[in-house]
């Protein structure tokens, strides 16, 4: 195995764009990755898309509008996970030697699905049997709110903070869906969707696309023509549930436990060697329910964090500077891999009204499908953690 | 006559005349589990045979959705169960007038219609009414 390295980033705005495909969407994103990098699209020896909607292969779709074929080019789907899937290959056949340089792109337009649909949706997954009982996503991170409480003493105050942090750092993020700040008493105003998850402790529907070049470190000594920093692919692991790491409780998440564990050890770091985090904060409570699971808070402990505001933007460990899906906003298959294209733009000192002072070393997490796997469901984990070199 | 079909198969059956959830064991780890899955899911062997479940199960967590969930209206009343001791899944409860179910509180298994659906059939040429068959919970002693 040898180092892999980030040659270039490139990110639409996140919102809804009824005149673009996803595809578009990742063509936009690809194109700015490029120009980033500084190379010739040309020399893209394999790339990987990811997305979740839609006909089979857009990647190849997309990538040929930049003149990129007659390579290898693969599409995948994990839910909320397929941009760190993206990576996560590409990332392998960098480090196994199979090439030097290569492109992720993870895209989504929910706008064109739901038009595909003919409305909005709040669907449950057919084939889960949680999803035949009526069991959809918020449905899900219900049950982690009222744990949260039972369990850990949360109040809804705590459990809407994230939201309110989140929104408040969207408004420093051009590319977020929402730019504005959000109190509790609006999201409390707002229509119930499950007890005791309103609206507004939901992310959006969005469009988007995220695109990543990733290369062999004689690759970027030669072709880093921007004089980028220096950023490592200091651990990528993907991991999945199974029968005996499932979700037994809803408010602890094994899957997210076992695949930080991973990487913190492929790293050789741990998490208070981290300067932020961006994560998978589809609900206000999931983001609070994932603290104790990837070791950023002791056990048992993720309230008294939280309302010791140690998460918030300028507290000791930013959790979602960016403004996380919920404020940003979450075009499926792209969120995994701009959580990444964040970490690069902080390590960079290029993310401006949310930079993290002096960040050095960030983890990126996304989680796939649902749910409670209470038996049948599997739950996919991708985390990449990714740190400046000299 | 009103046609009926399960909403899945294989998950339902008459345990001594009364309805019961059909789950596995393996005879090699004695771990029960449902779904039924194909392998048993702890240890993956093939010796595993069908067994019917308890009809009572005790709620870990519950909460109502309240907005439409199709075929399902609101109010939707979920609940993360304990069935059997080792079996945890999550099933939809039924309630005359709702109450709040609580960690520890005592459901039943009931089998019955979830909801209709049309098909068309094409020797008669008409749309008829299928009537699907499931599972769902109710409160204990109700």
């Amino acid at each position: 195995m040898r180092d892999v390295y980030v040659l270039g980033i490139g990110q639409t705005k996140f919102g809804v764009f009824h005149e673009y495909t996803g595809v578009d969407l990742g063509v936009m994103a690809s194109v700015k990755a490029v120009k980033d990098a500084g190379i010739n699209a040309k020399e893209i020896q394999v790339a990987y898309a990811g997305y979740t909607k839609g006909p089979s292969t857009q990647g190849q779709m997309a990538f040929i509008r930049l003149g990129i074929g007659s390579i290898p080019i693969a599409n995948l789907n994990n839910a909320c996970a397929s941009g760190n899937t993206a990576l996560h290959m590409l990332y392998r056949d960098i480090a196994g030697g199979f090439c030097e340089v290569g492109m992720a792109t993870g895209f989504e337009s929910l706008s064109e699905e739901n038009k595909r649909k003919g409305g909005k949706g709040l669907l449950a997954i057919k084939e889960d049997l949680g999803g035949m009982m009526g069991v959809t996503m918020p449905g899900f991170f219900s049950f982690v709110c009222k744990r949260l409480i039972e369990e850990r003493g949360a109040t809804m105050e705590d459990l809407c903070h994230p939201a309110i942090k989140n929104h408040y750092n969207a408004q420093f993020n051009p590319l977020a869906q929402y730019n504005k700040p959000l109190t509790y008493e609006q999201i409390m105003a707002s229509p119930t969707i499950a007890d005791p998850l309103t609206v507004l402790q939901c992310c959006p529907q969005s469009d988007g696309g995220a695109s990543i070049i990733l290369c062999s470190e004689e690759y970027f000594k030669k072709h880093n023509v921007n004089n980028h920093p220096k950023i490592k692919i200091a651990a990528s692991i993907l991991h999945s549930s199974g029968w005996l790491s499932t979700q037994k409780d809803p408010i602890f998440s094994n899957v997210m436990r076992e695949t930080v564990d991973m990487a913190y050890e492929m790293a050789g770091i741990g998490p208070q060697d981290l300067d932020l985090a961006e994560i998978h904060d589809a609900f206000s409570g999931e983001e609070i329910a994932a603290y104790e699971p990837l070791r950023f808070c002791p056990d048992g402990e993720c309230i008294n964090y939280t309302r010791a505001r140690h998460f918030d933007l300028k507290g000791k460990f930013p959790v979602n500077p960016s403004g996380g899906l919920l404020s940003l906003g979450h075009p499926l298959g792209a969120s995994g891999v701009r959580v990444n294209c964040e970490l690069v733009r902080q390590i960079r000192n290029e993310a401006g009204g949310y930079q993290i002072e002096g960040a050095k070393r960030g983890l990126a997490q996304m989680l796939g499908s649902v749910l409670f796997g209470g038996n049948e469901s599997a739950v996919v984990c991708g985390i990449q953690i990714l740190e400046k070199v000299q | 006559m009103i046609k009926k079909r399960y909403f899945k198969d294989g998950f339902i059956g008459a345990n001594e005349g009364s309805p019961a959830l059909i789950g596995r064991q393996c005879a090699d780890c004695g771990k029960k589990f449902f779904p039924p899955t194909e392998l048993c899911p702890y240890c993956s062997s093939d010796n595993i045979e069908n067994v019917f479940l308890s009809t009572e199960a005790t709620v870990l967590v519950a909460s109502t959705t309240r907005v439409a969930v199709p075929p399902y209206k609101p109010p939707i009343t979920l609940a993360i169960v304990d069935i059997d001791g080792g079996i945890r899944t999550i099933g939809r409860v039924e309630m005359s007038e709702e109450v709040t179910l609580n960690k520890g509180d005592k459901l039943e298994l009931r089998v019955g219609k979830l909801y209709e659906e049309t098909e068309f059939n094409k020797e008669t040429k008409r749309n008829e009414t299928i009537d699907v068959i499931g599972y769902y919970f109710v409160p204990k002693n109700q």
